[in-house]
């Protein structure tokens, strides 16, 4: 199984959490929103750990780039994280107006990252360290089915 | 692989897409004082001078102009492929072509030719800029997205547009040069379906399940919709071109290549239509009813066209309403909406986010643009495109409020752009 398609299959499972803890929001379900962008945090953050302790890095040794796309993404990365512990806040303060607000940035910044990430760089790790593609995704594969289960 | 030219990074300055969407805004309220100075008369034939230069404000103005910026934004994350020196070159071809648009439709609109001649000499080189710009760009694009081939291909379409333009254009301006009336219809096909409606379907296969969380676009249409619909413009071209040679003998292939061309539309609103019903993202906004009042229209002058052209009856004006103001600005708007907050907060956060402030300072994408703001102008715009279509049969009526509404409608447009960048430059100068 290619990085791409394991990965891309993740993006799309932390959309669907996203847009369940939003949908939450929005009719002010505060307890079950809470624990739905829990959810949501937890998946989108290992989605990054994998990336950035795994993936990334095989990338840079095989091609020898540090400070190219993988550099961008990390930063990206750091965005989200931002917006995730906003959102946090505003669920906790059960303050709609603004976990719409940061929903909706997140889901921009978060869809333009994925959408440079599928078209470009996971192809571009797959053609580096497709050899390496099932020891790559394992662990990944392993938490998609454990928070599935 | 050569990766030294991947450009991963989130956007140009943010002046580079700001200018074309701030400037076109302001030819849309051109376009609305020139329907209130024209009076009703304006929706008599498409070949009145002040018809001709409305027309030419709408596309060239507002239509191409957020094209144009919005390319330079999206180009890097779509395609992988930013446009080399992008803030300067953006720079210069905004300025030629703002005035050469306002020069062009000017001399249209006065029959003054020195004025057309006058604009030629700057619109050309300004798209022609542009064109070698994301033609180059594209060509090098590391993205293999059916949305880049879609881009080629309105790419493509845009430079027969401007050939046939720039022909037509010239036999206006000058005696000597003969007027080649009967390629109009040409120019405006490469124009509406080639450039507009391709680059519009091209982006909506990333934009749709980006913005609105809903599933991909079947393959088979990514794969193969673009080429087929530029084929159908390559037949229906060519037997217009012909068309006196091919007489009515060939009306059937004609009818055939209209028929295919507005099928293949219709099911790209069909299957758009079905994935924004089942999209994840169930909170809608303003950006989703303009998409879907957008797609609605598409359909709807894709099916007054084949009317049109099977009772020989000339809908032309009727079918432009629809197409331009119903589907390209109903698009356009809605997708302003989500580019232009995203890009103040974006660049707000390049420049706060590592200050005492931190990002708890920035403001979110509904605080720079609200949702009741976009709702509000949302429903205007509906409005105007109603008695505008309603206009067009009881001109005595409905005419006037129609143009009002529309002249109400863009500049409410242009004041909440406006003061989104107000809350940026705020921002910024609070720190």
């Amino acid at each position: 199984m290619s990085i791409q398609s394991v990965m891309s299959h993740d993006h799309k499972r932390c959309d669907d959490l996203f847009s369940n803890a939003e949908q939450l929001v929005s009719k002010k379900l505060w307890d079950e929103a809470q624990l739905s962008l829990k959810d949501f945090c937890h998946s989108l953050l290992s989605h990054f750990e994998h990336e950035e302790n795994t993936l990334f890095p095989a990338f840079e040794n095989a091609t020898g780039m540090q400070g190219g796309p993988t550099m961008m993404m990390r930063h990206e990365h750091g965005q989200m994280r931002e917006l995730l512990n906003e959102m946090e806040i505003a669920a906790e303060q059960h303050n709609q107006a603004r976990y719409l607000g940061l929903s909706e940035t997140l889901l921009i910044l978060m869809q333009q990252h994925n959408m440079k990430e599928e078209q470009i760089l996971y192809p571009m790790i797959d053609k580096e360290c497709g050899e390496q593609a099932d020891e790559l995704t394992a662990s990944i594969r392993n938490t998609i089915n454990s928070d599935v289960a | 692989m050569n990766y030294n030219q991947l450009s991963l990074e989130q956007a140009p300055t943010i002046g580079t897409p700001l200018r074309f969407f701030l400037t076109a805004p302001v030819f849309a309220i051109a376009a609305a004082l020139l329907l209130l100075f024209a009076g009703p008369d304006i929706f008599q034939s498409r070949w009145q001078p002040e018809t001709l230069a409305l027309t030419h404000l709408l596309t060239l103005g507002f239509i191409t102009m957020v094209m144009m910026g919005a390319l330079f934004q999206l180009l890097p994350v779509l395609a992988g492929a930013s446009i080399p020196k992008a803030a300067t070159i953006s720079t210069i071809i905004h300025a030629l072509y703002s005035l050469g648009v306002a020069l062009f439709t000017f001399g249209l609109a006065t029959t003054k030719t020195s004025f057309i001649k006058l604009a030629l000499v700057v619109l050309i080189p300004a798209l022609l800029i542009f064109l070698i710009a994301v033609s180059m760009s594209l060509f090098r694009a590391q993205s293999s997205h059916a949305s880049v081939t879609g881009m080629r291909i309105a790419i493509a379409s845009l430079w027969i547009t401007l050939a046939l333009g720039g022909i037509l254009a010239t036999g206006q301006a000058w005696d000597s040069v003969p007027l080649l009336r009967h390629i109009t219809s040409i120019h405006i096909a490469w124009a509406s379906i080639g450039w507009v409606t391709i680059m519009i379907t091209a982006i909506a296969y990333q934009v749709v399940p980006m913005f609105q969380v809903t599933n991909d676009y079947p393959d088979i249409s990514k794969r193969y919709f673009s080429r087929l619909i530029f084929i159908c413009l390559l037949g229906w071209s060519a037997t217009h071109f012909f068309e006196s040679e091919l007489a009515n003998n060939y009306d059937w292939l004609n009818q055939l290549v209209i028929f295919t061309l507005c099928c293949l539309l219709i099911a790209f609103v069909s299957i758009t239509f079905h994935l924004q019903i089942q999209r994840k993202k169930r909170l809608a906004d303003a950006s989703m009813y303009f998409w879907m009042t957008g797609l609605g229209c598409l359909s709807l002058s894709m099916l007054l066209y084949f009317y049109s052209e099977i009772t020989r009856h000339d809908l032309s004006i009727l079918i432009a309403i629809v197409f331009l103001t119903g589907f390209a600005f109903s698009v356009i708007n809605g997708m302003l909406y989500k580019i232009v907050p995203f890009l103040v907060w974006l660049h707000l956060h390049r420049k706060l986010a590592f200050t005492n402030k931190g990002i708890s300072g920035i403001p979110t994408m509904n605080e720079v643009i609200s949702r009741e703001k976009m709702l509000h102008q949302y429903y205007l715009h509906v409005v105007a495109l109603i008695l505008t279509v309603l206009a067009y049969f009881m001109p005595a009526v409905f005419f006037y409020p129609a143009a009002l509404a529309w002249l109400t409608n863009w500049s409410l447009l242009f004041v909440h752009l406006v003061q989104a960048i107000q809350l940026y430059k705020t921002c910024l100068a609070s720190t």
